[in-house]
């Protein structure tokens, strides 16, 4: 279902990072896409919006519904579950064509087809099923429908977020009841619903905090931190310095916004010092392998390759596979070795593929998009040719302009300095005028 | 930038620019004061003052030398006001204002050592008023103000990167015009004082604490009737002081909270108090005559106890006032900043000592006893002297550093390898106390092309595409110990120093042997009589 998309936004990545292609090519390329854009979101919104979703997480179920008992003179050829729909192919006896039926929320669907508890069953054309196929499928699904549930649409996460990279739960290290908070958690982060799922995982974290619970957290902030969420963390932090979680997540937080938000080197630079100072405060969560990794991104970007070599390391030894330290490795080490780092990043698409193929996707392709970038550059690298990897992993958002302040530079702060004293001397001057003429006229 | 930076450091940076565009117009109105108080007619006593003044100009301008104390914590301070985000531990109106300073002048610490030597001798005229008006005699502001241009400890901090001179300018500033409120009853210059005193209490994280001592000294010195201070327009200026000084109580709690996080709050409460005592007379740059002179203290003595009883008001609150104002930096002191946080406290005896020395002069009318009390000051202040300037390796470093930044070519873009935390020795857990900070902004943009790292960065990652420089100053033979202990045999040479000329072609673009000052301020240094620095360029081997 996501390979189109996947494909289109490769092809995008590839020409757009293309060295060949000139910046003017770009700003054209730029303006034609945006109004092509412009005009398929005119299209897009003239279609209605479902007012019911399938939830992630539910594919087996539906498999299990949907196939036929081996008496059934039909088999089910494939399933494919769309965002408000889901289509089954079937194939009654070999030489017969494939029929599909589609199920719908029974309120996408005319009164007339079959309905069962959860969904409205229709059979779309140049596909159609025979009735007794029908009939057969609502049957089953009816026995077996119970657990399934639809969801309200929610909104896509906010512009400037990232992937985030969800850790599958740990029956063993999580125990039962934990196991099922954790799923549910998952299920949320899946359905994009992750500020439900931060404070699951954060109230899950204040209980016990192992057992991948601080991992999620970090994925949740990756996925759906602003730079308002940000802000109140580090405030919250600030206030309850002792607090170890609460700093964990002004951390992870401030490395993350520096990494997606931050609109120039000096910025993330300062946003990555600020980041250590939580993290610090945090020590307690050193177990978390997330949080060596948040640490060692900051210190490699602060100049500190070597300490962060060793807080990598470390991330490494306690979770081996996980994608945000795989990632983690491969931008600490792609100067030195470019091969390791290559196969981290393999690695780490292999596995954030098939962990998080719903994670949402950000600007400039996402953390996917640039580790297939990474990829290609490094490859080049180790043939011999000369790449900048400069912003390969941490890019600036130049996009977005600096906003003009009085805060920004010495040179602006001496100007705003300069601009109250000239108002308070004049203010001054005028206040002694007016005083010492009073005191003329007093005396006269 | 902007949006990052967190709602309190914003509010207090706001808050600073605010009142920085205060400040100038305030503090001419202070000086204006100053002058109507100190020379109300161009007498003997102006002519005297004047001259004061300008003599600690020279000394200050011409002679003395200008260095960074307390062991390369300038460094710091500078790259602290360079960003001014998050704020400095201190507080934000004195990073505020060198920031400022920054925007049309270079950003280099030798600005904040010229910027403060400017300072000290400007706020000598606000010292001599506020000495005259505390001790309700022009002669106790004359002598004051010659002692304080003469005495080599206030010369030493006022051209040092210390961070209390612009807090003291600022807090004298305001404490001129609360008197001037006190004695003329102009509601007029509360807005100015407030402006100052505000500042004065965001540039230090004690100076909250102070400050409400110094305005209720500046009440009881010149013995304000109650009906003269005792009006709402008092309360309007308390009141707006306690809500410009609200971000900076909740900054110091803050900072506290995260010193103690890391183990190094300072002693506060209970715990110092009862010490108090002993350190009293065991850490008080006052009572050390290699510090302060001895003379100067007797002198302060006498002032509480000669002259009429009616007029030893005065002296009795300002040396009430002395003690907590020299108490409270017990609560995180050592040795190197011993001469730097007591200044405050140092001038307030320096006060009394000027006041004393009137009282002497007065009763000994014989020639000998003036000329001994002179050559008494004079002789107890050489000693000081020769202790505060003495040669340090710290002194080498700084000239080192400007060395290298002279040998660099100016228009190229290197990267400059010097010691950093990175190359500390992990398995002395007292090595990391050692102050490894460098002045990297005098190396980076907008400054210079550089880049500066670290010996184990670039060790890990060594970057050949542009020239690679390394820096072996002091650092490479510093290692923090313990107070009183003896210094490691030889050149106490740095690890990680001593790889890079393993692993590496150094070829020599400056090297100096140069003397082992040993450990004047901090014990760091071995025992090793000579010391090779230098700046090479690096090659693979």
């Amino acid at each position: 279902m996501h390979r189109p998309v996947e494909w289109v936004n490769r092809c995008v990545d590839d020409v757009w990072y293309a060295p060949a292609v000139h910046r003017r090519t770009k700003k054209l390329a730029a303006f034609a896409a945006a109004l092509v854009g412009t005009f398929a979101a005119t299209r897009v919104h003239g279609q209605p919006e479902p007012q019911h979703v399938i939830p992630p997480g539910q594919e087996p179920l539906l498999l299990e519904m949907l196939r036929l008992p081996a008496t059934s003179p039909c088999s089910l050829r494939g399933v494919e579950v769309a965002r408000a729909r889901v289509v089954a192919s079937y194939q009654c006896g070999d030489d017969a064509g494939v029929s599909r039926i589609e199920l719908v929320h029974p309120s996408d669907a005319v009164d007339s087809a079959p309905h069962t508890t959860h969904f409205a069953l229709r059979t779309p054309a140049g596909a159609a099923a025979s009735h007794a196929l029908l009939a057969e499928v609502a049957a089953r699904v009816r026995t077996l429908e119970s657990p399934f549930r639809w969801e309200a649409p929610q909104d896509t996460a906010p512009p400037g977020v990232d992937d985030g990279e969800p850790l599958p739960p740990d029956r063993e290290a999580l125990g039962a009841a934990r196991f099922e908070a954790y799923s549910r958690g998952l299920e949320l982060f899946r359905a994009r619903r992750f500020r439900e799922a931060f404070e699951l995982y954060r109230s899950m974290a204040q209980q016990d905090p192992h057992g991948g619970v601080l991992a999620m957290l970090v994925a949740t902030l990756a996925a759906s931190q602003s730079r308002a969420d940000n802000a109140r963390h580090r405030a919250d932090a600030d206030r309850h310095a002792e607090d170890p979680l609460r700093n964990f997540i002004a951390g992870v937080g401030t490395q993350l916004a520096g990494h997606q938000l931050a609109e120039s080197l000096e910025d993330k630079a300062r946003m990555y010092r600020l980041a250590l100072r939580y993290l610090e405060r945090s020590r307690a969560y050193a177990f978390e392998p997330r949080y060596e990794a948040s640490r060692a991104v900051c210190l490699f970007r602060l100049g500190e390759t070597q300490r962060a070599r060793e807080s990598i390391e470390q991330a490494a030894r306690g979770r081996p596979q996980d994608p945000d330290v795989l990632y983690a490795r491969a931008e600490i080490e792609h100067r030195t070795e470019p091969q390791r780092a290559i196969a981290d990043l393999e690695q780490y698409l292999a596995t954030n593929g098939t962990i998080g193929a719903d994670a949402p996707n950000a600007r400039d392709g996402g953390r996917r998009g640039r580790a297939r970038r990474a990829i290609e550059a490094l490859r080049a690298i180790v043939r011999g040719d000369r790449v900048s990897t400069d912003e390969l992993f941490d890019p600036v958002m130049h996009h977005r302009a600096r906003r003009a302040n009085l805060l920004a530079s010495p040179e602006r702060y001496a100007m705003g300095v300069g601009i109250v004293t000239l108002a308070a001397s004049i203010l001054s001057a005028l206040a002694a005028f007016v005083g010492r003429r009073r005191t003329i006229v007093r005396s006269a | 930038m902007y949006s990052e930076i967190s709602r309190l450091d914003r509010v207090q940076a706001w808050l600073a620019l605010a009142l920085l565009g205060l400040a100038l117009p305030s503090l001419a109105r202070a000086w204006w004061r100053s002058s109507r108080v100190l020379a109300p007619s161009w007498d003997g006593s102006a002519k005297v003052t004047v001259l004061a003044v300008a003599i600690a100009a020279v000394l200050r301008w011409l002679v003395a030398p200008r260095w960074i104390v307390t062991m390369y914590v300038g460094y710091r301070l500078t790259r602290e006001a360079v960003d001014l985000f998050p704020v400095a531990y201190y507080g934000v109106s004195a990073p505020a204002l060198y920031h400022t300073l920054f925007g049309f002048l270079p950003r280099d610490h030798a600005t904040v050592l010229w910027a403060n030597s400017i300072m000290g001798v400007l706020t000598l005229p606000l010292l001599a008023a506020l000495g005259t008006r505390w001790c309700h005699d022009r002669r106790t502001g004359s002598v004051f103000v010659w002692l304080l241009a003469l005495t080599p400890l206030f010369i030493k901090n006022d051209n040092s990167d210390a961070n209390n001179i612009p807090c003291l300018l600022w807090l004298y500033g305001g404490l001129v015009l609360w008197d001037e409120w006190l004695e003329s009853g102009r509601a007029s210059v509360l807005v100015p004082s407030a402006a100052l005193l505000a500042l004065a209490a965001t540039a230090r994280p004690e100076m909250p604490v102070l400050l409400p001592l110094y305005v209720a000294a500046g009440v009881l010195t010149v013995g304000a009737p109650r009906a003269r201070w005792m009006r709402w327009q008092t309360g309007v200026f308390l009141v707006a002081l306690a809500v410009l000084l609200t971000p900076q109580l909740l900054h110091v709690r803050f900072e506290l909270d995260e010193l103690a996080n890391r183990g190094g709050a300072p002693r506060v409460g209970f715990s110092l108090l009862g010490v108090l005592p002993q350190l009293f007379f065991a850490q008080n740059t006052v009572l050390r005559p290699t510090l302060y002179p001895v003379a100067l203290v007797a002198l302060a003595v006498s002032a509480t106890v000669l002259g009429p009883r009616n007029e030893r008001r005065g002296p009795i609150v300002i040396a009430l006032l002395c003690f907590p104002v020299i108490a409270i930096y017990f609560s995180d002191l050592c040795r190197a900043n011993m001469a730097r946080v007591h200044v405050p406290g140092a001038q307030l005896v320096t006060l009394l000592a000027a006041h004393g020395a009137v009282r002497v002069w007065e009763r000994g009318r014989h020639v000998a006893a003036r000329g001994a009390l002179g050559v008494a000051i004079v002789a107890s202040a050489v000693p000081t002297a020769l202790v505060l300037w003495a040669p340090t390796n710290e002194q080498t470093e700084e000239r080192l550093i400007r060395a290298a930044l002279a040998t660099i070519p100016r228009q190229q873009s290197f990267v400059l390898v010097r010691v950093g935390w990175t190359d500390r020795v992990r398995e002395s857990a007292a090595g990391s106390f050692t102050h490894q900070h460098f002045p990297d902004y005098l190396f980076e943009p907008p400054n210079r092309a550089g880049a500066v790292r670290a010996i184990a960065d670039w060790q890990a990652d060594p970057d050949w595409s542009r020239p690679a420089y390394f820096y072996v100053g002091m650092r490479c033979y510093a290692q923090w110990r313990p107070a009183g202990t003896p210094p490691p045999r030889g050149e106490n040479v740095l690890p990680a120093c001593e790889t890079m000329r393993r692993r590496f072609t150094l070829e020599p673009l400056i090297e100096r042997t140069v003397d082992n000052r040993g450990d004047v301020w901090l014990e760091y240094y071995g025992d090793a009589s000579r010391l090779r620095l230098g700046l090479y360029r690096i090659r693979p081997r």
